[in-house]
This record gives C-alpha cells, structure tokens and sequence, in this order.
C-alpha cells in the first residue's frame, strides 16, 4: 500500500500497554528540556525502551522519531533492549579488575547462560560490564538487584546471584 | 533598524559586514576562499569538520572560522603553512574512512572531499587504518546511503531536520560508532525530497535514478520550471546529450531558493517513457493508424471546417490543459476564437479555481493570488484552509512550516483532515465536511463583535462593509460550533490571532473551492483579509493554492469562455476591437460554454466537436461518467497529448505533443511569477510542441498563425496583455517577472504583491452570502472526500508514468477511520466496495484515523480506481465549478 503511511501523524498500532507511560508523559508534555528526564522515567516502568515506547514517546512529546532515537541511543544509561528483573552490574575498573573481576564475570555469564550484556532467557537477569562504580576499596565488586556485593570470590558472588534466584 | 557594520582584516584585506556575521561570511563575502565541508549556508553552523580553521592575530589556536563571530579590528590569515599543514591532516584523517573508489563513485569529478585531496595533495595513507565495514543502506527507493563514505558532516540531517521539517534522519549511537540513518532503520517521515542528497559533499548519498548514467562532465544542464504544481519551482534539467540524466536545483534561485519536492525531483522518467505518442493518429476501423503530419492537420481541418459550416462554430469547443505553456495557451484561445470563430474555451482551472478567479475579480478586480509564495516564511499569522499543502504545493508548505519555526508565526488551519500541516497548527478548527463557510463567517463575527476589525482601513479601502456586517451577525460562536463541529472556544482562539497579528495571510486549496458554494467561501475568505487589514502590503496576501504548473497561465492567456487575455471580457465591445485589429477578424461576442456546460451540451447532441490540448479529461473531470459519455456523443474529438491516456483513447484523431523538457515557452506560477520553460532534449519520434501543432493547424485551416518561436507568441502577448506589458525572453533570463510587469524598461522583476492601486477599483468588496448546510442523505451514511496525495499529480499522467513514484504509490486505496472498519469487519488491505447513488468502485482499504469517524478518503490520481465514477456533481451557480470534494457513499466489505 502506499507509502505515505511512513508519515507520523498516522498512529501506528502499538501492542505495549501505554496507560503507565501516558501518566508519566502527561507531566512532561510541552515542557522544554522534558525529553531526557520522560525517558528516564518511563524506563523506570517498562525496564528498557522498546521501539513502539520510543515512537510513542516521540509523538506525545511531539518531537521526530530521529531526535528522541538519537538522544536514547547516544547515553549508555538508555537500554534498547530487554532487561532483566535485575541487573547484574561487574565492575570492570582497574582495581576490580587486578582484584579477578574478569573471572567473575566470565563464570557469571557462563552460570546464566549469557553473554555480558544479554538477558537471561527467564527474564530475570541482565548481566553487563560497567566501568569503575567508584568503590575501589572492596574490589572486586559487582551491584545485583541495586545492592552492593563486595571482596568477592567467584564462589561468593555465584552465591550471591543464586540467592536472588531463589528469591532470599 | 539601520544595521550595525564591523570591519576586520582577512588576509590583509579589509572586510565589512554586518554585526553578528562569522569570519566565514566576512571570507565569503569578499570571495576569499576557505575550505569547508560541514558548512552551508542555510542551515545551522555544525563547526565539525575542521577544515575552515583559520589563525586571528593575538589568538593562541587556529578556530573554525564558520562558527567565531568576526569581532572590530579583527587581523586573521586564511592560509599560512600552519594551517595548510593542519587541513591536510585533517583530510589525511576523513580519508581514513573513507574508501578511495573514486573512479567507481558516482561523484566522483564532482566531491568536495576529492578537491580538497587533490588542492591539498593528499594522495597516501600515512597511518594503515582499516576502514570498517557497513552494509550500504539501500533501504530508501530513490536515494543509497553508504556509510563509509560518510564523514559525518551532518548537512543531511540539519536539511531535514531544519530545512524540510521532516526530521527521518539523525545521528545515532556515539563516539567511533556513530551513525547517520534513519531511526531503527524505519523510514519514518521520509517525504523522498532527496533535500540530503542535494547537499551530500561526497558520494555518501547518491540518487539511485542517475547513479551510473553520466560522469560529471559530460552532463549539460538547462534551468527550466517544474512540470508539476503550481509552485514553479525551478529546476536544472542535466541531460546527457538526449538522455535526461536527473532533476536538481540550486540554493538562491526561483521561488524555491533550491528545494524540491519528490515529484519535482525524481519525478522525470515519463519523459523518456516507452509509450510515449510519437506520431500523429487518425481512429479508423481497425483502430488507431499512424499517419504523416500533413494527413492528420488537413483532416483535422476539413472536419473543423467542415462542423462549423455546417452546424456553426458553435458546435465546436476547446479545451486546454494547464500544463502547456502561456505561448501555446494563448495561440490555443487565438485558435479556436480567431480561427473557428467560437468563445467555447476553457481549461482545468474551471475544475479546481473557478470560484478563486470569480471571487477575487468580483471582490478586488485581479484573478490571481495577491503576494509572492516567499513572503510567506515573515508572515506573523496564517490561516490556511482546505489544502493538504505538504502534498501537493510542497514548496509552499515548507514556507510555512519554516515560518512557524524560525519565525514564530502563528498558523491557523481549518480542515478536517489531520496533516502533517496540522502538526504546526496554533489551532486547528476542524469543521465537519461542507460547513466551513459557517467556520470563516464565525471568525468574522467574533472579529467584528470584539471590535477587533480595521476601522480605518475598512473605511478607507473597502466597499459593502455594512451589508456585509449585517451578513454575518448570525453566525454566533455558539451557533457555529453547533453548525459546524468546532469548539468555540477555539473558534475565539483563533480569531484572535489573525486579527490582532501585524500581518497575515490566508492560503486556501482545493478543499475550499471544490465546493457547490465554494465561491462564497472564497469570499468569506477575502471579507477576512478586508476586515482584518490584512491585504494591499508586503506579508498580507490572499493564496489561491493552484493545482497544476501553469493554472494561472492558461487562465491569464484568456482559455476562458467569458474573458479575453488578460481578464479582458469578451462582452465589452472595446476589449474584443483591440484583439480583433491585431488578429485581422472579427470576434464573437457572445460568451462562450463553460466546462461541464460543454459536456451537458455534448450529451444532448448540441455540441459536436472538441479539441483537448493536454488534458485528460474523463479523469480530470470529477464526474467520470458524464465525462465520458459526453465525450462518446461527440462527432469528433481531436486530442493532443504526451501519452494515449484514456480521454486520448476516445479520440477521431490524437497528435503526439512535446513535453515540458523538450520545449521552449513560458508558464506562470500561482504567485505570478513568469518563468521560461526550457528544452533540455528532442521530443520523441516526430512529437511536435504544442505551439508549433496549434500554427501548422491554423495554416490548414485556412487562418494561418504565422509565428516562428515562442518569442514571437510572447512579443504579441506582451502587446495586448497589459499586465504582461514589457515581458520579453531577454527579461525572463533569471528568476522570472511577476505581473504586472510593465515598468517603461523591460526589466526588473515586476511586482511581488499587489497593493490596492492593483485592484480594480482602487478598493477591495466586501461580499455577502447564504449559508447552505450540507445535505445528508439516508442510505449513504459515509461522506466521501477525494483530493491529492504527495506521491502524485492531478490525473497522473506523468506521475504514475514514473517508475519511483509509481513504485511508491502503485495504487488507489480508500481511508477508513479504525471506529468505522471496526464496526464494519474491514481490516487494513481488504477490498472493499464504495457505493454511491451513481456508481460504485472498488478499492483497498486503508485503516487510520486522519478523518473523524463517519468520512472517508479516496486519492483522485488513479485511472485504475477511478473514483469520480461516484460523483455526480453539483454545479457552482456563478463560477460554474462542478462541486466534488463532498459525496455521500456507502462502504461494504467484499468476499464475504
């Protein structure tokens, strides 16, 4: 059919639940300087940005597709694709990674069964590589779930996952 | 405001410019040469690619001269060893990415980067980078993206972004892996203009039309006008010996100062189309034979001759198209008046315009848009209604939309369909169908109640004010929003705005005038302009948004059947002496049929033959049926056309006609601006321009037109034209006149907006009408919209005949809002059948909600979908415009 249906203004049917993302948008709308705080919020919701949250957001902030994308793509701290329940945050900082952070991250990722950066395949784990989080003191650490694990051995921070697994 | 001047040094050289300006400027200004690859003038300074870095004195580093504001006193030095040492590393570096294929590059010979190696000597790879890989983007029908060739300059995505208001390109991702593309690869928004590839300085974008099809150097180009709207937008015609290579335009000239549309663009191959008419045609028994052209011109003669010694020159009408050019309108009209002897002509503009060119003659005396299409980007207010005008007077719309952006105008928009123009909308009233005269007549009273009108000017400039003021005290807020749809609350809204802007312009299209009252809303129109003030100055204007290249033309060179050249009319016997004395016959002095008044004529056997001149009619025509079986009642039709459309098909005889790239003539746009039309290579086959058919014709029928060029023709018009006065082809080398042009000199470039000494009486006429709501009607609970899409031109004769445009847009479909296909069962790409109380077509459906639940779209370009078969027209009782924007329908799903 014809291709004047690339045009924006023809909503395209979006399968996500919006009602979540409209609330939050309804406080941005017309505000200059809205685009980078709505984003954060709405990934605060949904977890990661997915296409269709990305295109709404643009429409309801009347901006192009290219800029929200733009902007979302450029900072590491947007996510395009799923994330887990929690994130497992390796810090890959030079202490951490004198202290064998490189070990923990390879035997995390090979426990779940992911590649750094991916999600676990239930859904409950995004693994991925940060730089120094700033706590040098007890290399080598890693953040699971918003909380900090530190000194860690292999075993330890396996444990420490396996107790999210099992919801402790 | 007297600007304020600043004066530096550049290369000990003094320079003065304006405060504010950049050394840059200052550079180019004096024509000091500074290298750049991320600059352009238009759009915003990026200061990315580092080439421009020049040295100022007492500076510690080098700065990029596109973006440091040129200071008093200023000492700065374009070209020292440093800097040459600096730019050449520079290059070193994009170069890195950048594969050297240049003998393969379809740029190549004609890529910034290459000059700048080849002036700097960059040749070696001093540093061994491994160029990355990326796919090629060819995801884009018209235009391939490689992104090793891109240097990330960003011109490409400011064009769309700032330019163009579009927004399909950005920047992704950072750092080394930034990219330039279109967000999740998705073309969203993407109008095809190929603005990015106009300002592309390398091979990163290229057009995939003429990739390949000539080097450089071997392309002439010839500046021409574009074939499709009404825009006039000009156009360089680069051909390679008789091939045309490709369509582009240049920033600063024409009325498009360097933009084009899709159509305008790409939109060029019918030229060189196979089935173009390359011969003259005569129908006999076994169908069409090609005949010689002396066969086809005597027959057509003697059975001219013949009709009208028999049945009178009456029995014989004409018909224009308004894509040919002023020269060959003009010899049509001297045709059929001088030589058949007959007033029956008229052209497209009857179809879409009739009510603009009555209403603007009855109320100021001039039948044409006021002030020129660029003044529209320093308007402060706009009203714009009934035209979707991102589709089909692009460039027109583009003013607008950079209007509301940089310059903060505030755009009204009334219209019930949801646009990419209502997106920039300050209010947007969105009336139900047929009911905007109530919406305009609204504004008025609002206007007049808030004591918001002009009084001074009213009084000063204006007729009919008191009657007109009683006209609308009717049309209460409240009462208008129950008429019409539209809160009043924004009906206030939006009064307010035009009123008290300092100046303002109303543009209208086809929405508007398509209308069985269209002329009385093209008049409530104009009462705004006159009560507002908003009218005889630069920014004030009245925009009759035309549909084809040369509307205005074909209406100014008299293709009319009650006015002369020039809106001269053929009832005053003055007017009629002067043509006659210049022609050597005499004239009739009866006016002429009307369009569709020929049609009904024809049905009843009282008209007997017609020649069409670049017209399709049966499609053009919004009642397809009674077009055609007027046609078939015709002893005799003789069309001339590029293509054997459907209307050519039911002709005795067709001759075969040049299109616009292969002659030489002049159109005028919708603003008034004259332009010449150029041939860049030979028509096909033994086509003929229309102009040399039109002369050979009256010398076989025995009045001989003996011109030998299309000067000649605009000598004679120059002559007897007095808004035409003093246009000659020497004059029209640049960028065009707009009439009037007379100035005793025969140069300069005439007169951009008309101010009230224009205008007939010195004043302009208030006008009074009725209100007619529009009718419902039981069994059709649909309203039936038809109009224009962006991929597409009028009939499509041309458009659909091109490959990309046609790719794009193959066919006709019908609009359905999501509420209404719910309740009928209809799923987006289901057939469905449109039925109304004349006809009923078929067509895919198209589910989305850019109409309010209850009306339905169907585009007109599509002779494979021909929806005026659903269109019985209503007839506008005084310009005689067959009304069809509005019909009553009903939808069923098929196959079930």
């Amino acid at each position: 059919m014809c291709a004047e249906s690339n045009k924006e203004c023809c909503k395209p049917k979006i399968a996500v639940d919006l009602t979540a993302a409209n609330e939050i948008l309804d406080q941005y709308r017309g505000k200059p300087g809205a685009l980078i705080p709505a984003l954060q919020k709405v990934q605060e919701h949904y977890r990661w940005l997915s296409q269709p949250l990305v295109e709404h957001i643009a429409r309801e902030l009347n901006m192009f597709l290219s800029e929200v994308y733009g902007v979302v793509s450029f900072y590491s701290q947007f996510y395009t694709s799923p994330r887990g329940e929690y994130t497992i945050q390796i810090c890959r900082g030079t202490a951490c990674h004198v202290k064998g952070s490189l070990r923990i991250l390879e035997q995390l990722a090979a426990e779940l069964g992911v590649e750094p950066g991916e999600m676990t395949r239930d859904g409950k784990f995004t693994v991925e590589e940060v730089n120094c989080i700033g706590a040098c003191g007890i290399a080598p650490v890693i953040v699971a779930g918003g909380k900090t694990f530190g000194s860690l051995t292999v075993a330890q921070a396996l444990a420490a996952i396996r107790n999210f697994d099992s919801g402790v | 405001m007297a600007e304020e001047f600043i004066t530096l040094t550049i290369d000990d050289i003094q320079v003065s410019i304006e405060k504010g300006s950049t050394i840059l400027d200052a550079a180019c200004k004096q024509n000091i040469y500074v290298p750049t690859l991320c600059y352009q003038p238009k759009l915003t300074r990026f200061g990315a690619c580092r080439l421009c870095l020049v040295e100022i004195e007492g500076f510690r580093k080098l700065v990029a001269a596109c973006t440091t504001p040129a200071t008093e006193g200023m000492v700065v030095h374009t070209r020292t060893s440093e800097i040459d040492a600096m730019r050449k590393t520079v290059v070193e570096l994009l170069l890195l990415h950048h594969p050297l294929d240049c003998l393969t590059c379809d740029r190549g010979g004609d890529c910034e980067l290459q000059k700048l190696a080849f002036n700097l000597r960059v040749s070696d790879d001093r540093f061994g980078f491994k160029v990355e890989e990326y796919p090629v983007d060819d995801s884009n029908l018209f235009i391939q993206r490689n992104f090793k060739k891109c240097m990330l300059c960003g011109k490409c995505v400011r064009a769309c972004d700032e330019v163009r208001n579009v927004g399909a390109l950005g920047f992704f991702q950072r750092g080394f892996s930034t990219v330039i593309g279109y967000p999740y690869n998705k073309l969203v928004n993407c109008e095809y203009c190929g603005q990015c590839l106009s300002v592309c300085p390398v091979g990163a974008l290229i057009s995939k039309l003429s990739a390949f099809e000539a080097r450089p150097w071997e392309v002439d180009q010839v500046r021409s006008v574009c074939a499709y709207c009404s825009c006039g937008c000009s156009v360089i015609l680069e051909h390679k010996r008789d091939k045309l290579i490709k369509i582009s335009s240049r920033e600063g000239i024409g009325a498009n100062d360097g933009l084009l549309c899709l159509k305008g663009r790409f939109g060029y191959d019918f030229v060189s189309a196979d089935n173009r008419l390359t011969t003259p045609l005569v129908k006999t028994d076994k169908g069409f034979m090609p005949v010689g052209w002396a066969e086809a011109l005597e027959f057509v003669a003697k059975r001219f001759n013949q009709i009208k010694r028999e049945q009178g020159a009456a029995a014989i009408a004409g018909i224009a198209g308004s894509r040919c050019t002023n020269e060959e309108n003009y010899l049509f009209q001297k045709f059929m008046r001088a030589c058949i002897g007959t007033n029956n002509v008229d052209n497209y503009a009857r179809l879409e315009h009739a009510p603009s060119v009555t209403g603007l003659m009855r109320s100021l005396g001039v039948a044409a848009t006021t002030n020129s299409l660029a003044e529209l980007c320093r308007t402060d207010a706009i009203l714009l209604a009934g035209s979707n005008i991102t589709a089909s007077q692009v460039i027109a719309g583009i003013f607008i939309k950079q209007a509301v952006r940089n310059h903060g105008t505030k755009l009204i928009v009334i219209d019930p369909r949801s646009m990419e123009i209502t997106r920039f909308a300050d209010v947007w009233l969105r009336p139900k169908p047929g009911t905007d005269l109530a919406v305009i007549n609204g504004l008025l009273h609002i206007i007049l109640k808030s004591g918001w009108h002009q009084q001074q000017f009213i009084a000063e400039y204006t007729l009919g004010f008191d009657e007109f003021s009683k006209s609308i005290a009717k049309f209460t807020p409240k009462r208008v929003e129950a008429l019409t749809g539209v809160p009043a609350a924004q009906l206030e809204q939006a009064a307010q705005i035009f009123a008290q802007a300092d100046t303002g312009a109303v543009a209208y299209g086809m929405g508007i005038t398509q209308q069985p009252y269209g002329l009385d809303n093209v008049s409530a129109l104009i009462n705004l302009s006159l009560l507002t003030g908003k009218l005889g100055r630069e920014h004030c204007g009245i925009y009759a948004l035309r549909s084809s290249c040369n509307v205005q033309g074909a209406c100014d060179m008299g293709v009319l059947p009650d006015y002369l050249p020039d809106y001269q009319s053929v009832a005053q016997a003055e007017h009629r002496q002067k043509f006659e004395q210049s022609w050597g016959v005499k004239l009739p002095a009866d006016k002429g049929l009307y369009l569709p008044q020929m049609l009904i004529k024809a049905q009843a056997g009282q008209l007997s033959a017609m020649y069409i001149m670049g017209e399709n009619l049966i499609h053009a025509y919004p009642d397809y049926n009674q077009a055609l079986s007027a046609l078939k009642s015709l002893d005799f039709l003789v069309v001339q056309d590029i293509f054997p459309t459907d209307t050519a098909k039911l002709a005795d005889v067709i001759l075969p006609a040049a299109s616009y790239a292969e002659k030489l003539g002049t159109c005028t746009n919708m603003e008034r601006r004259v332009q010449q039309v150029r041939p860049a290579v030979p028509a096909p086959g033994e086509a003929k321009a229309d102009w040399e058919i039109l002369v050979e014709l009256s010398r076989a029928t025995g009045l001989a037109m003996n011109y030998t060029s299309p000067a000649e023709v605009m000598a004679e018009i120059s002559q007897l034209l007095p808004d035409y006065r003093d246009i000659n082809y020497k004059r029209l080398a640049g960028d065009g006149v707009f009439w009037p042009a007379q100035d005793g000199e025969g140069e300069g470039e005439g007169q951009r907006y008309f101010t009230f000494e224009d205008f007939a009486e010195g004043k302009g006429r208030f006008s009074t009408s009725e209100y007619h709501p529009p009718a419902g009607e039981e069994n059709y609970p649909f309203i039936l919209i038809t109009g224009g899409i962006l991929f597409h031109h009028a009939t499509g004769t041309m458009s659909r005949r091109t490959k990309g445009l046609s790719y794009l847009c193959p066919e006709g479909y019908i609009e359905i809002n999501p509420e209404d296909a719910d309740k009928l069962g209809i799923k987006e790409g289901e057939l469905v059948e449109v039925v109304s109380s004349v006809g009923r077509v078929q067509a895919k459906a198209k589910v989305d909600d850019r109409y309010q639940p209850g009306i339905v779209f169907m585009p007109n370009h599509f002779a494979n979908m021909p929806v005026n078969k659903l269109i019985k027209v209503k007839l506008e009782t005084v310009s005689h415009l067959p009304a069809s924007k509005y019909t009553l329908v009903d939808i069923h799903k098929l196959g079930v």
